[in-house]
């Protein structure tokens, strides 16, 4: 176009037109290759489709380095891609869903973990603080403030921790845009807003403050609002703890950037906060902590363990008396169930009510005639107090207390015996007619008796034998015993001892007159003849002339002995002391003198072997017998035994 | 969702406080008041078109004129409520006043005047002239009770659609 217009003119100029023709002509000969270039790049300037193939060559490597060198154009593309999005969402959702549907399930499962993760660091949280003393007196102040006790700890382990910040438009007080993290406490944000700037401006005013002067600080407790202002917003940061030193420039340089980059946002703002979205997440990144270190993680409190132990102790105390307390209410239960069950077995009471506890409750009824209840509340180790006893009278037809109401009714004399049999009474043993007819008209009117028995009843003498017999049982065998007029006739043989025992066992029998024992004979004196007898008769040979005693004399030697011992007890027992006379003998040959020591040396070699045996010595008495004319006869080597009876 | 700051003005004890606590429920203490001077509510309006609205409402303290302080409150107010108490016709003259102040503050901006304290009917002392003067200077007008809550929900919807009017 442009060589066309230049052209034209030239065209139409003569006669120097020949002349400007040579000069271009030299021009095209002196700067044709500069030329040529130089409308090379004009086209390339003005050429759109060739600009745009210019830039989509260079474009990729100057995002790049634009990237590499700043946030620039990150910030100046937000707002473009965001609308982008916006409006392709808007138009076609289905191919954003299509595009999401991979990236969505790894995202929702991303912030599912990062919540319990943060839910899990809390729970550790909560436990590590739970049983320090500290916890506790955190968990007092959770309970007072009503407040969980995660945030109590949370609250107190924090150096400091940026809460919330406010993006606020001075003057109006609008909230512009507005970051908390999970833990700040709620409220009515735009009120907020509007009451932090009324403030700054009541103290700006009431203090008249210079221009450019403005609270910055504003402390209570444990929070400071750190208040940064600008020219189109101001910024307020709530603060939990000690804000770090860097905190107030970070806050500062974060709202010098919004200036810069969202200048007019924020000079336009209309009060419509979404506007201001993107800044959201710049906010955000003040929303800082730091965590004090648990400086004493793994140290036990010295109070906290004691504590523990003081709870463990009581614990221990209190299940040990709780165990105590069960033993002996166990204790105390069995031995009532043992004195009720006591109480039901005794005759003439029946239990009505029974009331197991720490008293045992008893009412019932009881026979007057019963025996006493008492021995068994002694003997059944419960105090008197534990037991709270109570009996109204009854007749009972228990066969022991209808017997015992008969004998104190129709008082027997002592020989007689009552007794019962189904509602028959039963008199045995020996009475006068007239209790028996005063027995046979009183006892029908007794309770439990209709009739009245009285065929045992028997005659003086035989109630006297029997009951003798009864007494005396068992009668030793070979005595017998007879009744005559009241007087008892014992005869035959019984040792001493049962006789010298019958007459206590004779003592009060009714009826009895007196004893006749003549008849009766100690069987210890028989056995004491009979011995005696036996003895006299023994003699014991020798087999030549000297005075050994032959083999066959040893067991006779050995029964001797015996016979002996024994003779001597019973003559203890029946009083008659004696000696034993052993008389040594020989046959008549020989000299005298010789004939008679032989003879002693026999007596003596038998003493001996006696003694030997066991017979007291002093028992033994040692004789000799010489034969006056001499006989040869072998049975004469011998020695022969006699029992003297001692005279006192 | 649009945000929008307006100011409750008026003379002393005409009732704008029992009006606020009429209509929100209060985040802050009164004795904000009697401290700086002003207390800050707000309430999400919805309006019967279906627009929703969050009105910031700054409640400034009872004045028959303007101070420096109660100016700068009015910073950024996009609208207002006069109140005027109906039994005492001297607040009348006061919220015409102080119409005239925040006029010239802040340009012109809608307002609605609040008769307050219809309850008291045998009391009723505002000139009807006056009134009707108002009525044909283009006031919106709106009869209130803080007592009974009659006409509360209705100014505050009336300034709100004002507000979103194009």
């Amino acid at each position: 176009m442009r060589q066309k217009a230049e052209k034209g003119p030239l065209a139409r100029r003569t006669p120097r037109a020949s002349n400007q023709d040579e000069l271009e002509a030299l021009k095209g000969l002196l700067l044709g290759e500069e030329r040529r270039q130089l409308d090379q790049i004009d086209r390339r300037l003005t050429d759109p489709s060739l600009r745009a193939e210019d830039l989509a060559d260079a474009l990729p490597d100057a995002v790049r380095l634009r990237d590499q060198r700043d946030d620039e154009l990150t910030e100046a593309l937000e707002a473009p891609v965001t609308q982008c999005i916006d409006s392709a969402i808007r138009h076609n959702p289905e191919n954003f869903a299509r595009a999401l549907y991979p990236v969505m399930g790894p995202a929702i499962r991303q912030s599912i973990a990062n919540t319990l993760r943060g839910l899990v660091e809390n729970i550790n949280r909560t436990l590590e603080h739970s049983l320090s003393s500290r916890g506790l007196r955190w968990r007092l102040e959770a309970m007072r403030s009503g407040v969980p006790f995660g945030e109590v700890v949370l609250r107190h382990t924090l150096v400091y921790r940026v809460e919330q910040v406010f993006l606020i438009q001075p003057g109006s007080g609008l909230l512009m845009q507005h970051a908390a993290d999970e833990l700040a406490v709620g409220g009515d944000r735009d009120a907020i807003s509007g009451m932090l700037t009324a403030i700054t401006q009541f103290v700006r005013d009431a203090f008249a403050a210079g221009e450019g002067d403005a609270l910055e600080n504003i402390e209570m407790g444990d929070h400071t609002v750190l208040l940064v202002h600008g020219p189109h917003a101001y910024l307020a940061a709530v603060v939990r703890g000690i804000p770090p030193h860097g905190l107030r420039e970070q806050c500062q340089s974060l709202l010098e950037q919004l200036h810069v980059h969202y200048k007019g946002l924020l000079e336009g703002f209309d009060g419509n906060p979404e506007r201001l979205a993107p800044l959201q997440h710049r906010l955000e990144k003040c929303l800082i902590s730091q965590q004090r270190e648990s400086e004493r993680r793994n140290r036990r409190s010295p109070i906290l363990v004691l504590l523990g132990l003081l709870i463990l102790g009581a614990f221990a105390w209190w299940s040990w008396n709780q165990w105590q307390e069960h033993r002996a209410t166990q204790a105390l239960l069995e031995r009532e169930q043992a004195l009720v069950s006591q109480l039901e077995k005794a005759p003439g009471v029946m239990l009505s009510e029974v009331r197991y506890g720490p008293t045992l409750r008893i009412r019932g009824l009881k026979d007057p005639l019963a025996p006493s209840v008492d021995p068994l509340l002694t003997n059944s180790g419960l105090q008197a107090s534990q037991i709270d006893l109570q009996m109204r009278p009854y007749l009972d037809l228990d066969p022991s207390l209808i017997v015992e109401r008969a004998r104190r009714k129709l008082k027997p004399p002592p020989s007689v015996t009552l007794s019962l049999n189904r509602d028959r009474l039963i008199l045995r043993g020996n009475a006068d007619d007239a209790w028996v007819k005063h027995a046979h008209l009183a006892a029908p009117l007794l309770p439990g008796v209709n009739e009245v028995d009285d065929s045992a009843l028997v005659s003086p003498d035989q109630y006297l034998l029997e009951e003798a017999k009864r007494r005396l049982a068992p009668l030793p065998e070979g005595v017998a015993l007879a009744a005559h007029n009241g007087r008892l006739r014992l005869s035959g043989q019984a040792p001493l001892e049962w006789i010298a025992g019958s007459d206590k066992r004779l003592e009060g029998l009714p009826g009895l007159e007196g004893v006749d024992r003549q008849g009766l004979a100690p069987a210890e004196a028989a056995e004491y003849e009979s011995l005696r007898s036996r003895i006299d008769q023994r003699a014991l040979y020798f087999s030549d002339s000297g005075a050994e005693l032959g083999d066959k004399q040893q067991p006779l030697l050995d029964a001797l002995a015996r016979e002996l011992r024994r003779l001597q007890e019973l003559g203890r027992t029946l009083e008659r002391p004696f000696h034993v006379i052993i008389t040594g003998r020989t046959d008549g040959v020989g000299a005298e003198a010789y004939n008679k020591a032989l003879a002693e040396a026999r007596a003596r070699a038998i003493r001996e072997q006696l003694v030997s045996r066991g017979v007291p010595p002093e028992l033994l008495e040692t004789r000799t017998r010489i034969e006056e004319r001499p006989i040869l006869d072998p049975q004469l080597r011998r020695v022969d035994l006699a029992i003297a009876p001692l005279q006192d | 969702m649009l945000t929008r700051k307006i100011c409750m003005i008026g003379d002393f004890a005409v009732g704008k406080t029992s009006l606020v606590e009429r209509y929100v429920h209060s985040t802050f203490s009164e004795e904000y008041h009697t401290t700086i001077g002003v207390k800050v509510d707000s309430k999400l309006l919805e309006l019967p078109s279906g627009d929703r609205l969050t009105l910031v409402l700054w409640d400034i303290a009872g004045t028959d004129r303007l101070a420096t302080l109660d100016a700068n409150y009015l910073q950024g107010a996009t609208g207002y409520l006069l109140v005027a108490d109906s039994t005492r016709r001297e607040t009348l003259e006061t919220a015409v006043g102080l119409q005239q102040q925040v006029e010239s503050r802040l340009g012109p901006r809608p307002f609605v005047l609040l008769t307050n304290k219809q309850d008291l009917g045998e009391q009723l002392e505002l000139n009807p002239d006056a009134l009707r003067q108002l009525d044909s200077r283009g006031w919106h007008r709106v009869p209130t009770s803080a007592l009974s809550g009659e006409g509360v929900e209705k100014a505050f919807a009336q300034l709100g659609q004002q507000l979103l009017a194009p």
